[in-house]
């Protein structure tokens, strides 16, 4: 449905999104996931016609965005990662202003607009100012506004950022149902949990590129051979440069060490049980173990083994 | 259809706004009046209840020492010294040449022999003209020339073109200054008329600060992504704005000529043309400094600067004739205010004409420069 081939943006030194390849198909969520900064906004701007392209191609069902904007934009739905709607007029004629520039007229319009505000539960709300919602409300609303016009593709930008958790599952639900009734979406976040309730494949973006896609079985496979190991030491390890970690780091069983606090992240081979070897080269340091945590990493430990980074700050 | 529904969306936002109203017919309207009727006791309205510039007149003398001479003493009376200075000029191609480059602003040529006629010759200045008429009215009948020949040289190109001759040869030789204060504007109708063009000028910072208030709440990003073309939107605000400008110049000159009285001269199409010129520009340089400037506080201050600077220059506020004629035939507010003092005094088409042509060709100046700030403001 949608094919995003070879994109490149640049915004002066930073390179915002970088040589990016996707593919979208029709009928699933694509779950977006990213750190600040990875190059999801700029991803979308430039999907929805918003940016300039500065070089490759996207494609809705075969027709291009640079050549057809117009036609393309009919097709999609954008709710964007900031608030977009008018505080001094009505939610019900917020939603209908924009539906209105998808060429919706009358009864079709009225029952669009209507369906769009039941979706997201502000029906009996709908009179009323923006400016006198809460910022629940207001995510909601900048929903509605992106799907009256029954849009192929809904692109969610960032939907629930800075929500209660109420109004989050109402909105989780809402994209669910969206999709069931047919529509094509992609979702942006910072949240795995989130992603991963929703989405029916995962792409993790990182400094403009896509790092990792694929179903999240699929994701967690690349990390089901690993094994987290989490260690809280009493006296606390300051650096990475501590020569406890560079000891563990040379251990054949270990794969990767984290400093998080004072506590030590360690990943390991899978299926290794012998702790007491990396106990000994603590206890050889001088540091004694307050607690000990053996788990089977999640996506947000993906994310950190692939880049080194966390998904959020 | 997009392009009318979202000119009707801004349209309907600002009628609906309370403070429309307050800000652009009641506060201009008030200071119509507290302008209008505090300056009316005022140097420049008082003596003659007249506005009238100081005149440089260039005179040739040809050999006909003694008129000349008669003139130039009758200048210095005191009741014409007020309006006119004389220049002593050798050539009348000299005299022709000055007056194109507009140093001075009518010219009289004596002739040699007696019989044959004065000639005037009229510069670009409309109220010069017609307040030069009078005096070399007035010396006519002053030195009881009534044989003198007076006629209009119609050879002068000015480059406003305005050019336009009247012969005086079977004009009623006994025109009294009077004439003069009667063809005049008083101030009211000229406040009415520097205060409606100023607020004109409005629009531009209005339609800019929209704009700008669209970008900050990210509507205007929304706007974009729905098939609507970026120039679609930005004109269709435009276009609303222009109407709001449109509406707004009808109820003050309604208001002010039913509640002050003010004389309007209206003729309608004219009216609508000029204030329609005007507020294109203004929309215009809105529009640039929207593009321009991304803080609305400094699209407010570049806005206000231009708008006072203009409008002071023009004589919008005070009236300091020089000052005027200087730098004020180079501002925007200066060609608006012409065509509507051109009209309360009855003037030839032909100048208001002008002003009309000047105002275009500012607008089609600012319309190009803003065709290429208009991609700017929405694609950024
Ligand atoms: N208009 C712009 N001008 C300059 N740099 C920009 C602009 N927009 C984005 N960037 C840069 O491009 C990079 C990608 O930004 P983008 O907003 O796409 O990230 P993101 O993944 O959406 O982050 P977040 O999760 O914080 O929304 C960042 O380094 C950002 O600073
Ligand atoms: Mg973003």
């Amino acid at each position: 449905m949608l094919t995003v081939h070879k994109l490149v943006k640049r915004f002066k030194q930073v390179i915002a999104v970088d040589h990016l390849d996707l593919y979208i198909e029709e009928g699933e969520v694509f779950g977006l996931l990213g750190p600040n900064g990875a190059g999801k906004s700029t991803l979308i701007q430039m999907i929805t016609g918003l940016l300039p392209i500065d070089s490759g191609t996207i494609k809705l069902d075969g027709q291009s965005i640079q050549e057809r904007p117009t036609e393309v934009k009919r097709h999609i739905g954008l709710v964007p990662q900031d608030i977009a709607v008018y505080e001094n007029i009505s939610a019900r004629k917020n939603v209908e202003f924009f539906a209105k520039l998808y060429g919706l007229r009358g009864k079709g319009l009225k029952e669009s607009v209507d369906e769009a505000l039941e979706r997201v539960g502000l029906m009996e709300r709908q009179h009323h100012l923006p400016s006198t919602f809460s910022g629940g409300m207001k995510r909601r609303l900048n929903i509605a506004c992106a799907i009256a016009h029954k849009p192929k593709l809904i692109i969610m930008d960032e939907p629930t950022v800075g929500i209660d958790p109420h109004s989050r599952n109402h909105i989780l639900e809402s994209v669910r149902k969206l999709n069931l009734d047919g529509s094509t979406i992609i979702y942006t976040s910072h949240y795995m949990e989130e992603v991963s309730a929703i989405a029916t494949r995962i792409g993790i973006m990182n400094e403009g590129k896509c790092i990792a896609l694929g179903t999240e079985a699929e994701l967690r496979q690349r990390i089901a051979s690993q094994e987290k190991l989490t260690i809280e030491t009493e006296e606390g390890v300051e650096s990475e440069h501590h020569p406890a970690i560079d000891e563990l780091k040379k251990s054949a069983i270990v794969l990767d060490v984290h400093l998080e606090g004072n506590q030590l992240e360690l990943m390991l081979s899978p299926h290794y049980d012998r702790l007491q070897d990396i106990l000994f080269i603590l206890a050889k340091h001088g540091l004694s173990v307050l607690t000990l945590k053996r788990e089977t990493p999640d996506l947000e430990h993906l994310f950190l083994s692939l880049t080194g980074r966390q998904l959020r700050d | 259809m997009r392009f009318w529904h979202i000119f009707w969306h801004e349209l309907s936002y600002w009628l609906k706004e309370r403070s429309t109203y307050v800000q652009f017919i009641l506060v201009p309207l008030i200071m119509i009046f507290v302008l209008g009727s505090s300056l009316a006791g005022s140097e420049v309205f008082k003596q003659e209840d007249v506005i009238l510039p100081v005149a440089t007149v260039g005179l040739v003398g040809e050999g006909n020492e003694s008129m000349a001479q008669a003139f130039t003493q009758f200048s210095r009376h005191e009741e014409v010294s007020r309006y006119i200075t004389i220049e002593q000029i050798s050539t009348s191609a000299a005299l022709a040449e000055q007056l194109r480059l507009q140093q001075v602003d009518y010219g009289i040529v004596i002739p040699k022999q007696e019989e044959a006629s004065i000639q005037l010759l009229q510069g670009s200045n409309h109220v010069i003209n017609l307040m030069m008429t009078s005096i070399v009215n007035e010396f006519a009948s002053a030195s009881a020339m009534h044989a003198l020949k007076l006629e209009a040289d119609h050879t002068v190109e000015d480059t406003s073109g305005e050019e336009q001759g009247t012969s005086l040869q079977d004009s009623e030789p006994l025109v009294s200054m009077g004439l003069i204060s009667s063809e005049s504007v008083t101030a009211m109708q000229y406040y009415a008329v520097s205060i409606l063009i100023m607020f004109l000028l409005y629009a531009g910072l209005r339609f800019g600060s929209a704009l700008l208030v669209e970008e900050r709440s990210y509507t205007l990003k929304r706007m974009q992504s729905t098939p609507a073309r970026p120039r679609e939107i930005i004109y269709a605000m435009m276009l609303a704005h222009f109407i709001l400008s449109l509406l707004q110049a009808g109820c003050m000159i309604v208001i002010s000529a039913v509640v002050y009285g003010v004389n309007w001269h209206l003729h309608l199409g004219t009216v609508v043309i000029a204030c329609g010129f005007v507020t294109l520009c203004s929309l215009c340089i809105g529009l640039i400094g929207a593009a321009w400037f991304r803080q609305s506080k400094t699209l407010h201050t570049f806005m206000q600067t231009i708008i006072i600077a203009m409008v002071a220059a023009s004589g919008g506020y005070v009236l300091i004739p020089e000052f005027q004629q200087a730098a004020g035939v180079y501002t925007l507010p200066y060609w608006g205010m012409q065509i509507f003092y051109n009209q309360m005094l009855n003037a030839a088409p032909a100048a208001t004409q002008h002003g009309l042509g000047i105002l275009a060709l500012w607008a089609i100046i600012l319309g190009g420069l803003s065709l290429y700030f208009s991609k700017k403001v929405v694609t950024r």
